[in-house]
């Protein structure tokens, strides 16, 4: 092997036969250009196993993408026979490419025929045989961004979809909200945050009465006991101690005060599924609660869960979640509860599980019942591992003063 | 800067602060260059916007529409006032024969986008939970030239992130990290995972990896 460097730092390399250029897993920036000889390139394909052999003919280049990418080399390089490799440092690479675009283009061209079968590859392997709507998505990203006070990105998302479908299943919706938000109309959801400050006029809402009638709940009994560190909180059907009736009455006030009463959304109180899969009924009730429209979130949910062929864990618990959040948002705290203690009892090791907790230290904490909530909300505090769920938990315990 | 003036006068569009450039699914047929300004890149997961990327000036995005008209992957929306060239896919030959350094440019995106398929793909084939969670925090490792792997490597990940590379559920990422972090093999905190000996991990992928198809 021996070296001459050449103009601009490009060096020639003589290789003897059987030679090794690069293995994989060497990491290097070094591109190479074949000038005389052969090279073998050796990697085996990652779907089926088998050894794929690809030569290099002279004049073309190798080692380009994980020089570029700047990752380990996927493929072993060996010589057949003496071979003469040109040896380049990516700026060397750069300016050779710049100044020959045909070599960039059909480099480009191989790129994307390889990202595109490997795409497919991964597409199979993740079962994605029953692809998305890319309409029903759009459509989704609109109600989100508009269900989430963002009005100028909501019309952009709603104007698109018609634009690209028209005939869409959503299109009056969506003609109807760029109408609201053009005229003016529309109008922020009011997000129901725990810590409002207490309205001082005392009204009452349909669920007051049965939050403090009824003793047990779907989850009474032993629930979410299941033996570990959460065993404390196995009193999540007691509600005796929730105080009294009047200081109720003033935290559903500012429940009564937030329902959305402009007729805006109207349009999607038709009562009928908008959308088909599991998934979309989710997200769709996800929408709704976000507009203010828990009833027909919750319908949803319900038929999420009344559907036999739903097998996703992770779906089923985020519904029972989205569907307790729901009811809190309603003011129904004791079914609220009873969803949220349902769920922690059926499934304890559920990733869900501080999720389900952060809602029930709010569904106490609107029920002013603070020795509770603090309770629940320490807990999500001290879980691991620390994330966004633990921090709202802290918030919360601050805001609270506990 | 990278282009001519001609190009700004000629492609050249200006974004609001929060302005939508383009949104997610929608059809695609034009790729930008940032001439002044940042954009976000952003994914609605879980009905929660997340921010996947920022970019600035020079940076490409939208490339893929260059390839084939399939809808957007995120939805990018101007951070600051931004002012962006905006290039339609009919005309990328012309744009590559005046502006070789674009190319080049697509060229680097192109070698790390296929990488990270590629590599997507080889954890995906994994057929156990821990190893599919040892492959990610292997790629994770390899991703950053300058760790050695040959002591123990902090990653800036989350569980979330590793069950989305691993196409498993955040419980079951969750349990084959707790069973890791039992065994002594990484260290969990607030959004970072220390990996004792990720040459350990890499040993026990690869081996396994050859037994798949023995």
């Amino acid at each position: 092997m021996s070296d001459v460097i050449s103009g601009g730092g490009i060096r020639t390399r003589t290789y003897k036969s059987q030679a090794i250029v690069y293995f994989e897993g060497d990491k290097s920036e070094s591109i190479y250009i074949l000038k005389k000889g052969k090279v073998l390139l050796t990697y085996l394909r990652p779907e089926t196993g088998e050894e794929i052999k690809e030569e290099v003919r002279p004049g073309e280049f190798f080692g380009v993408k994980s020089a570029l990418g700047k990752y380990p080399r996927e493929e072993n390089a060996q010589t057949i026979g003496e071979t003469v490799i040109l040896i380049l440092s990516p700026v060397d690479f750069e300016r050779i490419v710049l100044s020959n675009i045909q070599v960039v283009k059909k480099m480009l061209r191989v790129f994307s025929n390889q990202l595109r079968r490997i795409g497919r590859a991964v597409r199979e392997v993740m079962g994605e045989t029953n692809s998305v709507d890319p309409a029903n998505e759009l459509y989704k990203i609109a109600d989100h961004y508009s269900g989430s006070g963002r009005p100028q990105q909501a019309l952009y998302a709603y104007k698109k979809y018609m634009e690209y479908y028209p005939d869409g299943k959503y299109a009056s919706n969506a003609m109807r909200m760029i109408r609201n938000i053009e005229s003016g109309n529309y109008q922020a959801p009011v997000v129901a945050v725990a810590d409002e400050p207490v309205m001082s006029r005392p009204s009452v809402s349909e669920s007051d009465d049965d939050f403090f009638a009824s003793e047990s709940s779907a989850g009474a009994g032993s629930s979410f006991d299941d033996g570990n560190a959460n065993s404390e909180f196995s009193d999540f059907d007691d509600y005796d101690d929730l105080g009294g009736l009047s200081d109720f009455g003033t935290e559903m006030d500012s429940f009564v005060s937030n329902s959305p009463d402009d007729g805006m959304m109207d349009d999607f109180g038709l009562g009928e599924p908008l959308s088909s899969s599991p998934e979309d009924k989710y997200n769709e009730a996800v929408a709704f609660r976000n507009n203010g429209d828990c009833t027909h979130a919750i319908k949803l949910l319900d038929e999420i869960k009344a559907d036999k062929s739903v097998s996703d864990p992770d779906l089923l618990h985020k519904v029972f979640i989205e569907t307790g959040r729901c009811k809190l948002e309603q003011g129904k705290l004791q079914e609220a509860l009873s969803e949220l203690s349902l769920f922690l009892k059926n499934y304890p090791r559920s990733p869900f599980v501080k999720e389900a907790l952060l809602e029930a230290g709010n569904v106490y904490l609107k029920a002013g019942s603070k020795d509770k909530a603090m309770a629940y909300l320490k807990k999500v505090a001290a879980m691991p591992p620390r994330d966004e769920l633990n921090q709202q938990a802290l918030a919360l315990l601050k805001q609270h003063k506990f | 800067m990278l282009l001519d003036d001609h190009f700004l006068e000629r492609f050249g569009v200006e974004y609001a602060p929060g302005e939508i450039i383009f949104c997610e699914y929608e059809p695609g047929h034009e790729f930008y260059l940032i001439h002044s300004g940042s954009v976000k890149i952003v994914k609605l997961i879980n009905n929660r916007e997340k921010i996947m990327d920022v970019m600035y000036a020079g940076d490409v995005f939208g490339e893929q529409a260059i390839l084939e008209a399939e809808p957007r992957s995120a939805t990018v929306i101007a951070a600051e006032p931004t002012k962006l060239l905006k290039f339609h896919r009919d005309n990328f030959d012309a744009l590559l024969q005046g502006n070789p350094q674009l190319a080049f440019k697509l060229l680097v995106i192109f070698s790390k986008r296929i990488y990270d398929a590629k590599r997507r793909l080889m954890i995906l084939l994994l057929n156990e939970p821990a190893l599919k969670v040892m492959d990610v925090l292997c790629m994770l490792a390899e991703a950053n030239t300058s760790v050695d792997l040959h002591s123990q490597v902090v990653l800036e990940t989350s569980v979330k992130d590793i069950s989305s590379w691993s196409g498993m559920s955040v419980e079951e990422t969750q349990n084959a990290l707790t069973h890791m972090v039992n065994l002594g093999k990484i260290e969990m905190y607030p959004e970072k995972i220390v990996v004792k000996n990720i040459l350990d991990f890499q040993r026990q992928v690869n081996s396994r990896r050859k037994q798949m198809f023995s």
